[in-house]
């Protein structure tokens, strides 16, 4: 009787445990050919295409980044590294001769013969530059070459069919001739539009190519499922040996930075941005992880970008007195505005260069100090801000560019100086400031690449606005000679020292309120291993690990 | 037969005006102009004017207008400014997920809405609670109802996947979400019916047959209640369709709405333009579709 009722047949026992058996066996089997290493990571913004002249969204540029390589690059520590070129040379800053690294591959596709990636050479190189450059490739980032290379401007308006300042010696190098000596001259190749493509590709899949990236970088592209994710696997020819160290990216497209976020709590995404209104529920009021965060690694990085006001230097009485807009950057509590709106992602911002770009000056730059503000003010000619017509600041919406513009407001106001603050959207702001229709609004810059150069020469005159993004309207003789001269000069040794003194000049003449630098924050999973920020808005994979 | 075509002329008109409208308005939108998105403020004048060259921003606002009708009467709706991809092809990918979020939707407001309503009726005591539901959930705003959905059954209880859309399996969570508002519209409407219906003659002839109260309510009260019910519903799905846009940001539900907020949010005025038509000519058809039924089924309106 008992033997019916038990929950253990007793009959068929046999055939079931061996069965069992082979189950067991197979998946032990399994277990012993190591599993896929999978990186999953979240986007929060639309992408249309991974085509590198046509990146521009730092989401869009964080994948393709992993496809395709430049010729040069820039490394974990904002230095220039060799990449597709093995390395270069100028005699005088003006020409400059890049030689190709050899056994350099393109990822395998159907665009090739035999469907096997060819050899990238200096032809290749050639190509490239000149999509970036030609009006038919609609990119929006051809200023960043075009005024510096030879002939670059004809070309790229459609009125020359060569671009006289790009030749090829030979299969393994190439020449580079500019309008004039310019030594950051490499760094602007190491921008993402300047990936290097091949022509088979480009011409098979036409205006889908986007949608299909040929590179050479460490990963091959997989698959795309609009809206859903990219995935990306590891280029076993990849230049790097030993590189990548995951078989496989996968980026997962999301759009709401809190829906990333809690996927990542899921376990779901292997790393994360922090989104701002999560800030203050990972960390605790010293920057310390939650206890039940604990578990994640917080990766804090500050980014090469500075958030600022600008004043519109024609405009009176601001523009005119220096004194008066050194004593508002003197009495902008930069600390507070980073403690309590930024809940502490951010450092304050002493100068336009910030602290991780050489060329900065430890040394100068504003700090709090509301007697020194006070005594300038009144050294100005308005003691007590008496006599001052109100300021009015003009900034786009945004919760954060909001808080702060009022905290601004608020403590200007101790000072005795009335701030208006008129909110726009972003493309008006971008209008009022080529127009100069504010006396002062909000501005940031990002590096591009990260140079001092980078970040001084929108204080050029010739790039003053509406014709370049001089949108102070700033002119100084004493900084146009210093720019000219380190930009002539190569070498950080013999440059540094001059990117300092035009630091300090900008210091000096206080043509903006300086605000902060933004940092950005990225939990991981605890068995990612190997990833760093750079400072800049994109990360690179082909050194992360995964150990579980 | 005159029924049918004036109505069509009716709409075909309200239709021109729609596109028309939608083009000037677009175009003077405070600094609208995506060439500032586009270029930031890395920008030169010079290149921002060969931009809007290319873009064809600088010809006349009537011209563009022009330009901008014959390529519809072609059948081409164009290209994006922002990102170059034929419009046409990526709102009919789009198009089938919206519908099926809306349409999906639609169905939970019409069950939900319906049985919260019959249950307000049958059980009094039930009433202000179904009003709390109705009134409360469908009150609070999509974009904050669709977070807490996510954080309560995705994460807390993890009852469905948030990593957004997965080849359409979970259009649950945001057809529920986008369900709730338009729910407590058919569970008010269904409730206010059945009581006016109730007070009518032939129901206290069914009482006084001695039908049981749930037969009288369930069957012929509730029968006619659901012709107000689901006239009412096919504009609710009209407003679905083009009200998708803060639930498919949330869940990530590639649809329309999402393209919507990128074209909105980048001054992409081609693809806005397409969406407005795309929403009015659904908004038509579904209207046009309605008349005519009524037509068939009450020849006064005909008349």
């Amino acid at each position: 009787m008992s033997g019916s009722r038990s929950r253990w047949p007793t009959a068929n026992i046999g055939p079931a445990l061996f069965f069992l058996l082979l189950l067991v066996t197979a998946c032990g089997r399994q277990e012993r050919a190591a599993p896929e290493k999978v990186l999953r990571i979240p986007i929060t913004e639309a992408i249309t295409t991974l085509d590198p002249v046509k990146t521009i969204t730092a989401g869009a540029a964080q994948v393709s980044n992993q496809i395709f390589d430049r010729l040069v690059e820039i490394d974990d520590n904002l230095n220039l590294r060799p990449a597709i070129a093995e390395g270069w040379e100028t005699p005088d800053g003006k020409t400059w001769i890049f030689t190709i690294r050899k056994g350099i591959r393109f990822h395998d596709d159907p665009a090739f013969p035999n469907g096997k990636g060819r050899e990238v050479t200096a032809y290749d190189v050639e190509y490239s530059i000149k999509r970036l450059l030609d009006p038919k490739s609609k990119t929006t980032v051809a200023w960043l070459l075009k005024s510096y290379i030879l002939g670059g401007e004809e070309f790229s308006s459609g009125k020359a069919e060569t671009l006289k300042g790009v030749e090829v010696l030979d299969e393994r190098r190439i020449k580079f001739t500019l309008t004039r000596p310019y030594s950051p001259f490499p760094y602007r190749l190491a921008i993402f539009a300047a990936g290097i493509v091949p022509r088979e590709a480009v011409e098979r899949y036409g205006e889908d190519f986007g949608r299909h990236p040929v590179g050479t970088g460490p990963f091959v592209f997989k698959r795309w499922i609009p809206d859903a994710e990219i995935e990306l696997v590891r280029n076993p020819a990849y230049w790097e040996k030993g590189l990548p160290k995951v078989d496989r990216l996968r980026f997962v497209l999301l759009r709401d930075e809190m829906v990333a976020f809690l996927n990542f709590g899921k376990g779901e995404l292997d790393l994360v941005n922090v989104p701002a209104p999560a800030v203050s529920s990972v960390v605790d009021e010293e920057g310390k992880l939650r206890p039940e965060y604990a578990k994640y690694t917080l990766l804090r990085g500050m980014l090469a970008r500075t958030e600022y006001y600008a004043f519109l230097l024609t405009a009176k009485p601001w523009g005119e007195n220096k004194l008066l807009r050194q004593a508002l950057n003197y009495g902008i509590n930069r600390e507070e505005i980073v403690k309590f709106i930024l809940k502490g992602r951010g450092v304050p911002a002493t100068q336009m260069i910030p602290p991780i770009i050489w060329g900065y000056s430890p040394d100068g730059g504003y700090r709090y100090d509301p007697e020194r503000a006070k005594a300038l003010l009144a050294q100005a000619g308005f003691p007590g801000g008496k006599g001052l017509e109100p300021l009015r600041l003009v900034v786009d919406a945004g919760v954060e560019t909001e808080r702060v513009a009022v905290a601004v407001q608020d403590q200007l106001r101790r000072l005795g100086v009335n701030v208006q603050i008129e909110v726009v959207q972003f493309p008006q702001l971008v209008d009022l400031a080529f127009k100069g229709q504010a006396p002062l609004f909000r501005l940031y810059f990002s590096a591009v690449y990260p140079h001092p150069e980078n970040f001084l020469f929108q204080f050029l005159e010739e790039n003053t606005a509406p014709k370049g993004n001089n949108f102070f309207r700033y002119a100084n003789p004493a900084f146009e000679k210093l720019y000219f001269e380190a930009t002539s000069v190569a070498g950080r040794e013999k440059t540094e020292g001059l990117y300092r003194q035009m630091s300090k000049l900008i210091i000096e003449d206080a043509p903006a309120l300086f605000l902060y630098h933004p940092e950005q924050w990225v939990l991981t999973q605890p068995y990612v291993k190997g990833l760093k920020l750079n400072g800049l808005e994109f990360m690179s994979f082909e050194k992360v690990g995964l150990e579980r | 037969m005159s029924f049918y075509f004036r109505k069509t002329g009716q709409y075909l008109l309200a239709l021109f005006g729609v596109l028309t409208l939608s083009f000037f308005l677009v175009y003077k939108a405070p600094a609208g102009d995506p060439t500032k998105t586009m270029l930031g403020f890395q920008a030169t004048e010079e290149d921002i004017r060969s931009l809007r060259r290319e873009l064809g921003l600088d010809r006349p606002l009537i011209v563009q207008y022009a330009i901008y009708c014959k390529r519809l009467l072609t059948g081409h709706l164009g290209r994006s400014f922002i990102s170059d991809f034929d419009i046409g092809r990526e709102l009919a990918r789009r198009f089938p997920l919206t519908l099926a979020l809306a349409a999906t939707a639609t169905l939970i407001a019409l069950v939900g809405g319906v049985l919260l309503g019959l249950l307000s009726v049958l059980y009094k005591k039930a009433d202000p609670l179904v009003a709390f539901f109705a009134i409360g959930l469908g009150s609070v705003p999509v974009f904050y109802l669709g977070l807490l959905v996510v954080w309560f059954f995705g994460y807390k209880l993890n009852l469905f996947p948030i990593s957004g859309y997965k080849g359409g399996m979970n259009v649950l969570p945001p057809a529920l979400v986008l369900a709730l508002h338009p729910m407590a519209n058919v569970a008010r409407i269904t409730a206010v019916e059945l009581d006016r219906i109730l007070k009518q003659d032939y129901i206290r002839t069914a009482y006084a047959m001695g039908f049981p109260r749930r037969r009288v309510v369930g069957k012929f009260a509730l029968k006619n209640a659901l012709l107000s019910v689901v006239s009412s519903l096919s504009n609710g799905f009209a407003m679905l369709l083009s009200g998708t846009f803060f639930v498919e940001y949330i869940f990530g539900w590639p649809g329309v709405g999402l393209l919507a907020v990128d074209a909105m949010l980048n001054y992409d005025y081609p693809v806005i333009q397409s969406i407005v038509l795309l929403t009015a000519v659904s908004f038509i058809l579904i209207n046009l579709a309605t008349d005519f039924l009524y037509a068939l089924v009450d020849p006064r309106v005909r008349g």
